[in-house]
């Protein structure tokens, strides 16, 4: 496969006085960062080059939904970020099943799995990352998943048609989703947790406490400060070790411990990088004209792999690749859980030390619970499980930066201040 | 008038018949590039009615518990 390093369009403007050359606007990744961008682009520049390349076989997808979609039969076109006329529509270029390979910044090509060159002007990552693989003897063993990709869902719905005992090692949101599918097919599922509660980065110990009763209700036997040290079996998963040297027997195991932006393509590229790829408040990368966004991206030493921010940052990336002068604004980040007949919803800072104030309203039996963190009279951080519906309020309240001012929130029930909330 | 908020991630619930038909009787309606609820956003039809969470397990039962939350 090759393609033309030469721009294929140019244009003149009618004034003659200058000459307009149209960019060539290469994009590696086609995820929702990937998208965002793509509309940002064509809300100011409808005539450019775009060439989006995904190395998966399938048209852009949406990820979030794979793990809730488990249980029932994921098809491709069912989970469609877009409609496969779009890119048409948007005059844009897609190629699936093709990964860049590689980045010379010089000559302004990337290099694709088959060696093919493509010539840019600009050029945007959003290649996304990939779920950390937990360095444990055995994990290489057959019966061992992770779930990233559709082609990972379908290989995972395959593999546990004859399991009864599943390992889940990880007890953030996706290991809880994967578990809460899981019993729904009436596996056993065993939870390996690391530290010693479920969620730990968005919730607190009650809240954490209530989602753990809840999951522990539906037969899911959670392991607390548990370190798997060894899959056992010969070729097949038939169990695992803990470090503590406790076995217990499984036929398949599935790890979801995080993840790695994947910037293994930069390598020798002159694009500074640290755990991703670092970008300035214009998703500008070091190198002029290259640009990243989404989860490979790095602000500010943050990275998010969180679906609303890669959306924000790819329209940022998007309007400034067009000449739109655009700077990202900060997003606080949002958890949601609906698994285990729960409904759960964490946002910005859930520990105390770090706010002034902190209300808290709770009922363990009903498994509700509500709490609002508050600074300097501004509300910074929000839990709350049970009936999540008064919490966009929450969420424009921190967005927004509410001010508590003159508000007597210390003496009134939470949702009268929500309700005072949703009129500032 | 309230103001009732949709994402576009949620259109494959069918929620974009839902706005149609809320566009049609002149409500106002506006749909977002991400709503940030994607939890709730990946299982099922939701839309938020003037801050307010509202979700439901088809569009028309979402369509119907709108209007039943505007004519309150």
């Amino acid at each position: 496969m090759y393609y033309s390093n030469e721009l294929s369009q140019t244009n003149k403007n009618i004034s003659g006085r200058r000459k307009l050359m149209l960019d060539k606007i290469v994009i590696v990744g086609n995820g929702i960062a990937a998208l965002a961008a793509i509309k940002a682009i064509r809300e100011v520049d409808e005539d450019s080059e775009i060439h989006l390349f995904g190395e998966e076989a399938f048209y852009p997808y949406n990820r979030v939904r794979l793990s809730k979609g488990l249980l029932s039969i994921l098809q491709e076109d069912k989970i469609l970020l877009q409609k496969r006329e779009w890119y048409d529509d948007n005059n844009v270029n897609l190629y699936v099943g093709s990964k860049i390979v590689s980045i010379d910044t010089d000559k302004k090509v990337v290099k694709l799995f088959d060696d093919g060159l493509i010539s840019y002007t600009k050029l945007l990552l959003a290649g996304g990352s990939s779920n950390n693989k937990p360095s444990i003897d055995g994990i290489d063993k057959s019966g061992v998943y992770t779930l990233r990709t559709l082609q990972d869902a379908w290989d995972i719905m395959d593999g546990l048609k004859t399991c009864q005992t599943v390992l889940i090692i990880g007890g953030g949101v996706q290991g809880l989703e994967t578990a809460w599918v899981l019993t729904q097919m009436d596996i056993k599922v065993i939870l390996a947790n690391n530290s010693d509660r479920l969620m730990r980065k968005q919730l607190d110990d009650k809240s954490s406490k209530i989602l753990e009763n809840k999951v522990a209700e539906k037969g899911v036997k959670i392991l607390f400060n548990a370190n798997v040290s060894e899959i056992l079996g010969s070729d097949k998963v038939e169990g695992f070790k803990l470090s503590s040297g406790e076995t217990y027997e499984c036929d398949a195991v599935i790890y979801s411990i995080g993840t790695s932006p994947n910037i293994d393509l930069l390598k020798g590229a002159p694009i500074n990088t640290n755990r991703g790829v670092i970008v300035n408040e214009r998703m500008e990368t070091n190198v002029e004209g290259i640009y990243a966004a989404g989860d490979i991206a790095e602000y500010n030493g943050n990275i998010f792999g969180l679906w609303n921010i890669a959306i924000e940052q790819g329209k940022v990336a998007g309007y400034n690749i067009a000449g739109k002068d655009t700077k990202y604004k900060y997003v606080p980040p949002v958890t949601t859980l609906n698994a285990f007949n729960l409904s759960l919803f964490s946002m910005g800072i859930v520990d105390e030390s770090k706010v002034t104030d902190t209300l808290v309203e709770e009922n363990m039996e009903e498994n509700t619970y509500k709490k609002i963190l508050i600074k300097d009279k501004y509300v910074k951080g929000a839990i709350v499980i049970g009936n999540i519906r008064l919490s966009p309020a929450l969420k424009s309240a921190i967005e927004k930066k509410t001010s508590l001012e003159g508000i007597d929130y210390k003496n009134m029930p939470i949702d009268d201040l929500i309700q005072v909330l949703k009129t500032k | 008038m309230a103001l009732i908020l949709f994402c576009e991630n949620n259109f494959s619930q069918g929620t974009e018949e839902v706005v149609n038909k809320l566009r049609d009787e002149d409500y106002d309606v506006e749909v977002e590039s991400c709503l940030g609820f994607c939890g709730d956003c990946a299982v099922g039809p939701y839309a938020l009615v003037d801050d307010e969470f509202i979700q439901a397990d088809t569009p028309d039962d979402l369509y119907e518990m709108i209007k039943d939350y505007l004519d309150n």
